[in-house]
């Protein structure tokens, strides 16, 4: 055994020191010799003698990779361990939402030291509302801001017979979610086509109906389209995470009940606040230059609606990517692409739309096409979980 | 967390089937560094099972009867200068809950939908 690999043997074997530190004798040391043997084994492979760099790589990699379940073993044989690990998640989740929600209101603080204390505000509430709703279910109790008894209605009615189920609601989620990311896909693409970014195409699918309907009637049917066509998906995590006994994994729907309510307040502000010129009423078209003041109004709002709306958005989709993936259902990179879509909403990104949406887009119709296609195959779309 | 029963998910999958096959090659005990070196022949030569991620798996399936295991004799390892080995067999129950894995989901076609 070269040196290389004599040290990297080390590294597991301090870990299992470390995360067995503190359990009842027998488990640990069970525990620990397990370890010893499995590094002894992996250091004297001989398949991999030959080549030192690459065996003393193979352990630390095999290590690393295998830090997470240890670590959740470490928790299920902790009495209270795995509460432990949900209120650390859960509350370090809210608190970025919290600071990232807090920060982006701060463009127009001038001290540096003002943005600053604002987002740590922000993180400190998030993470006092993580600790909240972990005890909240410690209790008993449901994640606050989920529509919970709604849940174990619906889920009540359809045991007792009723011709919905889970993967009939999937599918017809997952055509919506479809629908939402044509939507998505063509809106972009008008703002694209005319040199601005997103939130232009929406605004100028936004004035073309304004045009024949009227504002508020544009705004509802443009603005609020998106929402309304991912809100059956996010009720089917719920009820998919209560058919599973994962509960906790309902904080996807939660967020996207945040989502929900700053939109709707947005909604209100976005009518009251962004009125229609008397110019652009009586024009037949949008021009390019009305199109613009429209879009610079719309995004006068962006900092008290849509980077709010967008990061809770953000979080619930990468939220539910996570819960796909744990209930089996998506595959891996439907993961990465849902947190990836959640970095483009943090600083210093925050509120690049260019990067945001094609993420979004991608989302949004490889999900449908998961959720249409895997309910076809009536194969269980909320496989019961190991512990 | 509840757990349907018979239900695998795919870490334990591979570990039945690298198990059995070790098995149809008339070893019927195995180790668990043994275990991930099957399941890397089986899977190809990219794939890697963690440490982490196969001994949780492992204690997960003994304790749900789909393994069981024993520490090996102790003179064994004495003299092979090693640490002593644990050493895992597939049970009754494992072989026929990777069986009914391998089925395409038919008690889901005759049984209609899921309900919620």
């Amino acid at each position: 055994m070269s040196r290389l690999v004599a040290t990297a043997v080390k590294v597991p074997l301090a870990w299992a020191m470390c995360y067995t530190a503190g359990l009842p004798a027998a488990l640990r040391e069970t525990r620990r010799a397990e370890i010893r043997s499995d590094t002894f084994e992996h250091a004297h492979d001989p398949t991999l003698a030959h080549r030192p760099v690459r065996h003393a790589w193979d352990i630390i990699q095999s290590f690393l990779r295998g830090l997470p379940d240890d670590l959740r073993w470490r928790a299920v044989n902790t009495p209270g361990g795995l509460w432990i690990v949900e209120v650390i998640s859960l509350s370090l989740a809210l608190a970025i939402l919290g600071g990232t929600f807090a920060h982006a209101q701060t463009e127009g603080l001038a001290r540096a030291t003002d943005r600053i204390g604002v987002g740590v505000a922000g993180a400190g509430l998030g993470l006092a509302l993580g600790i909240w709703c972990s005890v909240s279910l410690r209790a008993g109790g449901s994640v606050p801001f989920v529509p919970q008894p709604a849940a174990t209605d619906v889920a009540a009615d359809t045991s007792r017979g009723s011709p919905m189920t889970l993967q009939s609601f999937a599918r017809f989620s997952g055509w919506l979610l479809i629908a939402a990311g044509i939507f998505q896909s063509l809106s972009f693409a008008a703002g694209r086509a005319g040199g601005f970014d997103y939130f232009d195409g929406t605004v100028a699918l936004l004035n073309t109906i304004a045009d024949a309907q009227g504002w508020f009637v544009a705004a509802v049917i443009t603005s609020g389209l998106t929402t309304p066509l991912l809100l059956p998906f996010f009720v089917y995590l719920l009820l998919a995470s209560r058919n599973s006994g994962r509960e906790w994994s309902a904080l996807s729907a939660g967020l996207f009940g945040i989502h929900l309510a700053i939109s709707l307040v947005g909604l209100a502000l976005f009518a009251v606040l962004v009125p229609l010129s008397d110019d652009f009423v009586s024009a037949s078209g949008a021009s390019a230059e009305t199109l613009r003041i429209q879009a610079d109004n719309f995004l006068q709002l962006r900092f008290i609606v849509i980077q709010p709306a967008g990061v809770a958005m953000a979080a619930a989709v990468a939220m539910a990517s996570l819960q796909m993936r744990r209930e089996n259902i998506g595959p891996r990179w439907l993961t990465v692409v849902g947190f990836a879509h959640a970095l483009f909403w943090l600083p210093p990104l925050a509120g690049d739309f260019i990067l945001v949406f094609p993420f979004f887009i991608v989302w949004t119709v490889a999900t449908g096409l998961i959720l249409v296609r895997r309910s076809n195959e009536r194969v269980p779309l909320a496989a019961p979980l190991a512990a | 967390m509840r757990r349907k029963q018979g239900t695998l998910i795919p870490v334990e999958v591979a570990i039945l089937e690298a198990g059995l096959s070790l098995l149809s090659r008339g070893e019927d005990e195995f180790h668990g560094y043994q275990l991930a070196s099957e399941i890397r022949t089986q899977a190809g030569e990219t794939y890697r099972t963690a440490a982490g991620t196969l001994y949780r798996a492992l204690d997960r399936m003994e304790q749900s009867g789909l393994l069981q295991s024993r520490w090996e004799d102790p003179s064994l390892p004495e003299v092979a200068g090693r640490p002593p080995r644990r050493l895992y067999r597939v049970t009754g129950e494992g072989a026929s809950a990777l069986a009914k894995s391998r089925r395409p989901a038919a008690g889901d076609l005759q049984s209609g939908v899921q309900p919620v």
